[in-house]
């Protein structure tokens, strides 16, 4: 009974006071950190970006690896991020979700439509057709406004 | 390495920094140089000239489609359609009357060469070319004038 009391007082404040429990959840969290975020990522998009090199050399487009190393590189500021969105409330979840759609209708999008018009010039230069990258471009400036365009159709 | 400083954004935003500033400014100087290539080949070399000219434009270009996405507020359902007509608007009414001007002087040298009165000779087409651009919203009025007369269909 003692023991059950400590473990919902520990569980309100967030730590787990059970000692073995805890020494698995600090190991965890040491393996987590040490290993797989400070040692292991770096290497996945050193990976990544020598993927890149490879998918230009046999043509492909290199630029889904390229994001996908700066996607890992970033997963602590994206983690800390996530955990800001965090309301702690029962709708934590959907708020996290609606917090994250906000970041990239207003932020993300905006720069991924410079790349598109990049992309565009690349396009036209290469007899390919650029009109559609230049309509995505425009796609990506205004996505919320997309978003209020089908909720009004609904 | 510091991955607490690393961020997603701040990435893609050196990412297309570096493009924009960096990559597409040397991609201009390959541009000249193909066309240059294709012109002594007798080819078409209009699409690197004008490639080589965007590249270097890249950041007024950006500035100009984000031009184009704020004709209205950011929660209006039209904005993207008044975006899309804005960018229809620069395209008929600065660039084409542009491209009208280019199309005369090509119809001026190419009258000096050759002087067959014929639609698909070379000045004649470059003239109509012209005309056209900068006849653009007149055509296209004099289009919707037929379509609307047919409205009521064929008495």
């Amino acid at each position: 009974m003692v023991l059950l009391v400590r473990y919902h007082h520990a569980a309100a404040i967030g730590g787990i006071a059970t000692g073995w429990i805890g020494s698995l959840v600090a190991d965890i969290s040491q393996f987590i950190t040490g290993f797989v975020v400070q040692r292991l990522v770096p290497t996945l998009a050193a990976f990544f970006v020598l993927r890149a090199v490879l998918d230009g050399a046999s043509g492909q487009q290199p630029l889904a690896s390229i994001l996908t190393a700066m996607f890992l590189l970033g997963v602590e500021t994206t983690y800390g991020l996530l955990q800001s969105y965090n309301t702690g409330t029962p709708y934590a979840m959907a708020d996290v979700l609606d917090s994250l759609w906000n970041h990239l209708a207003g932020t993300i999008m905006p720069l991924a439509a410079v790349l598109a018009l990049v992309g565009a010039i690349l396009n036209f230069a290469n007899h390919k057709p650029f009109m559609r990258l230049v309509a995505v471009s425009l796609a990506m400036l205004t996505t919320s406004a997309i978003w209020k365009l089908v909720v009004s159709m609904m | 390495m510091n991955l607490g400083a690393m961020s997603f954004d701040q990435g893609i935003l050196n990412l297309a920094n570096w493009l924009g500033n960096v990559i597409m400014p040397t991609l201009a100087a390959v541009f000249i140089i193909l066309s240059v290539l294709q012109f002594s080949k007798g080819r078409e070399f209009a699409h690197s000239m004008y490639a080589a000219l965007a590249s270097l434009m890249i950041s007024g270009l950006v500035r100009a489609m984000e031009t184009f996405a704020s004709q209205a507020a950011w929660n209006n359902p039209d904005l993207y359609w008044l975006s899309l007509l804005a960018l229809i608007d620069w395209v008929a009414n600065v660039i084409l009357p542009v491209y009208a001007a280019s199309q005369v002087a090509a119809m001026a040298l190419k009258l000096g060469v050759s002087s067959l009165v014929h639609p698909t000779s070379g000045w004649l087409r470059h003239f109509l070319t012209a005309a056209f651009c900068l006849m653009l919203s007149g055509v296209l009025r004099l289009a919707e004038f037929f379509v609307t007369q047919g409205t009521g269909g064929i008495t």
